[in-house]
């Protein structure tokens, strides 16, 4: 095997990498500031990538354009969501949120599944065939646009965190909840937003990802779980952790696909897990050391 | 000027009541401590204040205003600020970022740089470690955070839940001082307390409670020379 055929998996894992860190952002910021496990996540994913696809296929729109639209539309669901199921079901036991949010999953599919049938579609445009070089190695051009926008979306959403009130009520609600109530800070209305942007980043991805990879109503089911083992894997709920459990995730996946079958490229992910869960149980990047006031 | 009343206050976790029927009344400007042993109730008596644990009978007062089931973080711009049992900080923010979390609203996000200032003045040593993560403090360092956070919500009642713990004896004279200070420019104080004799000695009135009633109440001078005080608490001859 060659230098060249290493370095463009490795190149396109990367890509992708940076692809599922945008997915997994918002599954680590719901779980870090409400402790809430959205297994519907992907769901939404799924839903963001109809829209795109919808917006290029009736209106004609560009899907860089049907994100500035898909954006809002998924940030009112996320808060929508909160208001209806999420808020009452923060009150009971975890066991049952998470068989709320497991139960809206399959509900979501089972939606998409009536609305637009179980058929594969595809954004199709001049550039989808078009490719960019870098060096030696080959990028898809819908790919690079979707990592793009992965990479300026994620280096904005740190500076958010870090620098604005915003993202220090984020930050501290997830370190303390009743330590930020005591300082002022509405949780409510904090877990409102948190929910809203988690879900809310997805109509970035979405749209993007409607010219890469064909959507059906079963795609987000495939995404929630990548998107768990890089959380887990990273580390709960921190930041830091998304962005290397996804690198590590796309880069061992697209260099597992040259190197075996694709069948067994599938299941590293699912290896890579159990081998953190094993070696290091809190994640590599696990928010305070792993301890929580 | 705020007063907080207590009117047979009960509250609780599970079936059992933890507090019962207490009466406690805070002038404004007034420094009150709540004594008791471990278990006797004090940290749920200064939830139902803060709201982190709700009122099962019984009316808590602020100013004209009965508080009922208003939110934690409302009864803190309101001007109830606490500093909590175990601190509650957020550990993997900056001491800066902890004081600054705490004035996200109103008044306090206005007077912002000026409270960071006045936090800083009181308390230099935090300024010397403003860009250090509160999780790496020292334990004195960690409450004078705390209470630096709960004096950035610009509060007229600041609550302190066993502020002395695990301290050592010079660390917690110098917050008693700063307290003492806090308390000269009219700010009402509450101090829960197990170091009895300390606690006495720093304000006007105290409480005292055992299993989840006030048993004894007086001008802190008074309860400094009640027998029962003085056997069960200060190990002294009644
Ligand atoms: N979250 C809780 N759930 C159930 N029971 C609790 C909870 N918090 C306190 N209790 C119980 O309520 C009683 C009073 O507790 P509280 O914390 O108010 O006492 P305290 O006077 O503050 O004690 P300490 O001096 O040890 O802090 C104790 O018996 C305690 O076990
Ligand atoms: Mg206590």
């Amino acid at each position: 095997m060659s230098a060249t055929i290493l370095l463009q998996a490795l190149l396109s894992g990367m890509t992708n990498g940076a692809i599922y860190a945008l997915i997994a952002v918002g599954l680590t910021l719901v779980f870090g500031v409400m402790r809430v496990v959205n297994f519907a996540h992907g769901e939404f994913l799924m839903l963001a990538m109809y829209g795109g696809y919808l917006a290029w296929a009736h209106l004609g729109l560009d899907p860089i354009i049907a994100v500035v639209l898909v954006v809002p539309a998924l940030l009112a669901l996320g808060v929508g969501l909160f208001e209806t199921l999420i808020r009452p079901a923060m009150r009971v036991p975890e066991i049952n949120q998470m068989a709320v949010t497991l139960g809206l999953s399959l509900l979501l599919q089972y939606l998409a599944l009536m609305v637009f049938k179980a058929d594969n579609l595809l954004i199709v445009q001049d550039r989808s065939t078009a490719s960019l070089w870098i060096g030696p190695v080959l990028l898809q051009m819908p790919q690079a646009i979707a990592a793009l926008a992965a990479v300026l979306l994620l280096i904005g959403l740190y500076i958010v965190l870090r620098k604005t009130d915003f993202g220090l009520i984020m930050r501290a609600v997830s370190q303390s909840r009743d330590g930020a109530a005591l300082s002022g800070i509405d949780i409510g209305r904090t877990y409102r937003w948190a929910m809203g942007i988690g879900i809310g980043t997805l109509g970035v991805a979405g749209p993007l990802m409607a010219s890469v990879l064909y959507v059906n109503p079963h795609i987000g089911a495939l995404f929630t779980l990548k998107a768990f083992v890089i959380v887990i894997v990273g580390g709960m709920g921190s930041f830091g952790g998304v962005l290397l459990g996804a690198l590590l995730v796309g880069v061992a996946e697209s260099v597992a696909g040259v190197l075996t079958t694709a069948s067994v490229a599938a299941a590293v992910p699912f290896a890579l897990l159990i081998l953190v869960m094993l070696l290091r149980p809190e994640g590599l990047m696990p928010v305070g050391g792993g301890s929580r006031a | 000027m705020t007063r907080l009343t207590l009117e047979r206050v009960s509250a609780g976790y599970g079936k059992a009541d933890v507090i019962r029927d207490i009466d406690l009344v805070i002038e404004s400007g007034q420094r009150v401590a709540l004594i008791g042993s471990n278990g006797a109730g004090k940290s749920t008596v200064v939830k139902t204040i803060n709201g982190l644990v709700p009122t099962r009978q019984g009316r808590v007062v602020w100013g004209d205003e009965e508080l009922g089931r208003m939110k934690v973080s409302d009864r803190t711009r309101a001007g109830i600020g606490t500093v909590p049992e175990g601190r509650l900080l957020f550990p993997d923010c900056t001491v800066t970022e902890n004081l600054v979390a705490a004035s996200t609203f109103g008044a306090a996000k206005q007077h912002r740089e000026e409270g960071l200032a006045r936090v800083y003045d009181l308390f230099p040593r935090l300024r010397e470690r403003a860009g250090q993560r509160a999780g790496t403090l020292s334990g004195g360092e960690q409450q004078m955070v705390a209470i630096g956070r709960a004096l950035m919500t610009r509060p007229r009642l600041l609550v302190l839940d066993e502020p002395s713990i695990g301290l050592a004896p010079r660390v917690v004279s110098e917050i008693f001082e700063i307290l003492g200070t806090l308390t000269r420019a009219g700010l009402s104080l509450l101090l829960v307390e197990q170091n009895v004799q300390l606690s006495l000695r720093s304000v006007d009135y105290a409480y005292l409670l055992q299993q989840g009633e006030v048993v004894l109440q007086g001008p802190s001078d008074t309860l400094l020379e009640s027998p029962m005080v003085r056997a069960a608490y200060l190990g002294l001859p009644a």
